[in-house]
């Protein structure tokens, strides 16, 4: 019996938009197939098990965010996120890239972390993740 | 976490692998990924560096990172039976319906892949507890009740045998192994195997007729059967790793008829049951 899933959930601008889905749906089937692998892999793992390469935590002035990691189109892909606003949720925040063993765009943990802080500070700022909805 | 969930994705990811070209491509990067963390936990679990399992596949270390590389999808029928053969496990190939696909993808954790490389020990040990209750001779107790100083033991399915042979088989089943005799009569001080992780839909009152039993030693039995189904808490707790092959989601009920058992915790206990004759 697989354990008990993680929540995930998506970050949504002051406009209203989940800028997760919105970047997903802008992606080539490519990008999109390997993101939903990712996810439907990390949300049966126990958080012990959330690493490389699947997976990292960031150190440094990242610290508490994380990236899913994958390759596609010859491009390493880095959505990043936070485990919260809630014990059992990772919440998507902000799809990175990496080249050269640095995020592009090159202040993408600043953009996390803003957005981890307006997550914190209140709710409405993330939504379930649409790809785990029913509806 | 959030506990009671489906392994089949919710209606809105199913939606996304409804095209052709997006399903075909998550299912084989799930594949890679599924056989990248595979192969990385069973060299893991063995205490294999790359290297080591590159000296023996004979393969530079360098292949056996790519091996361990999600995003690789390269990987060869005839790389798998190799690494398969130094793990000195078997290799199984299927094409099942999504809904099994989808159980047997959703837990990638390595308490999930870990494997134990061919055992002859083991799989005797474990063929002794296998299900087919009426061949190995062994039964599963749903309840036992006691009327008129008579032992009833309402027993789901397969019989009881003696020590080592099976002296008796659930007709009901049309099963016959070793010496059916007749249990009225010739049942004597005799340890009845009980085997947790099957059930059967049936159950039969099967009387133990011509047993004496005192009430003293009645309420030994009982406390017997308590103490033993600690063990069998203890069993399933340490049996955590002992996988069966067998997936079905069948069940037993224990002594009392209490807490359904899963099969994959199959437990071994012995009672013993003394004729008051």
């Amino acid at each position: 019996m697989a354990p008990p899933p993680w929540r995930f959930r998506c970050y949504v601008s002051e406009g209203g938009t989940d800028e997760i889905r919105t970047w997903y749906d802008a992606q080539s089937k490519r990008i999109q197939q390997k993101f939903l692998s990712r996810v439907m892999a990390l949300r049966g793992l126990p958080p012990e098990e959330w690493t490389t390469p699947l997976f990292r935590w960031l150190r440094g002035e990242g610290q508490g965010i994380g990236e899913v990691r994958f390759k596609a189109d010859g491009v390493q892909q880095r959505p990043l996120g936070f485990r919260g606003p809630e014990p059992d949720v990772f919440t998507l925040l902000f799809p990175a890239l990496e080249k050269n063993d640095r995020f592009l765009p090159r202040n993408a943990i600043e953009i996390a972390l803003q957005l981890r802080a307006q997550v914190e500070t209140d709710k409405r700022f993330c939504n379930e993740c649409w790809l785990f909805r029913d509806t | 976490m959030n506990a009671g969930y489906s392994v089949i994705p919710s209606r809105n990811f199913l939606r996304e692998l409804e095209d052709d070209e997006r399903r075909n491509g998550f299912v084989a990067d799930h594949l890679r990924m599924r056989i990248a963390t595979l192969i990385r936990t069973l060299r893991e679990q063995r205490g294999w560096s790359q290297a080591e399992l590159g000296r023996r596949l004979g393969k530079p270390q360098s292949v056996i990172s790519r091996l361990e590389d999600p995003d690789y999808g390269r990987v060869s029928l005839k790389t798998l039976i190799e690494v398969a053969a130094a793990f000195a496990l078997p290799l199984y190939i299927d094409m099942p319906d999504w809904n099994e696909w989808f159980r047997l993808m959703s837990d990638m954790s390595i308490g999930n892949l870990q494997r134990r490389s061919f055992d002859v020990d083991h799989l005797v040990l474990l063929s002794r507890h296998e299900v087919a209750p009426a061949v190995v001779g062994s039964f599963t107790v749903a309840s036992t009740t006691i009327s008129s100083g008579n032992l009833y033991i309402s027993a789901g399915a397969a019989g009881f045998h003696q020590i080592g042979s099976p002296v008796f088989s659930d007709l009901n089943w049309g099963m016959s192994i070793g010496n059916v005799i007749d249990v009225g009569s010739q049942l004597q001080p005799m340890r009845l195997p009980i085997e947790m992780g099957f059930s059967a839909g049936v159950t039969i009152n099967q009387p133990i007729a011509d047993l004496t039993h005192s009430n003293d030693e009645i309420s030994a039995l009982q406390r017997t059967v308590l103490a033993q189904k600690a063990k069998i808490a203890a069993l399933d707790a340490e049996n955590t790793n002992l996988r069966m092959a067998n997936s079905r989601n069948i069940h037993t009920s224990n002594l009392s008829g209490g807490t359904p058992v899963s099969a994959s915790n199959r437990s071994f206990l012995e009672v013993t049951i003394a004729s008051g004759g």
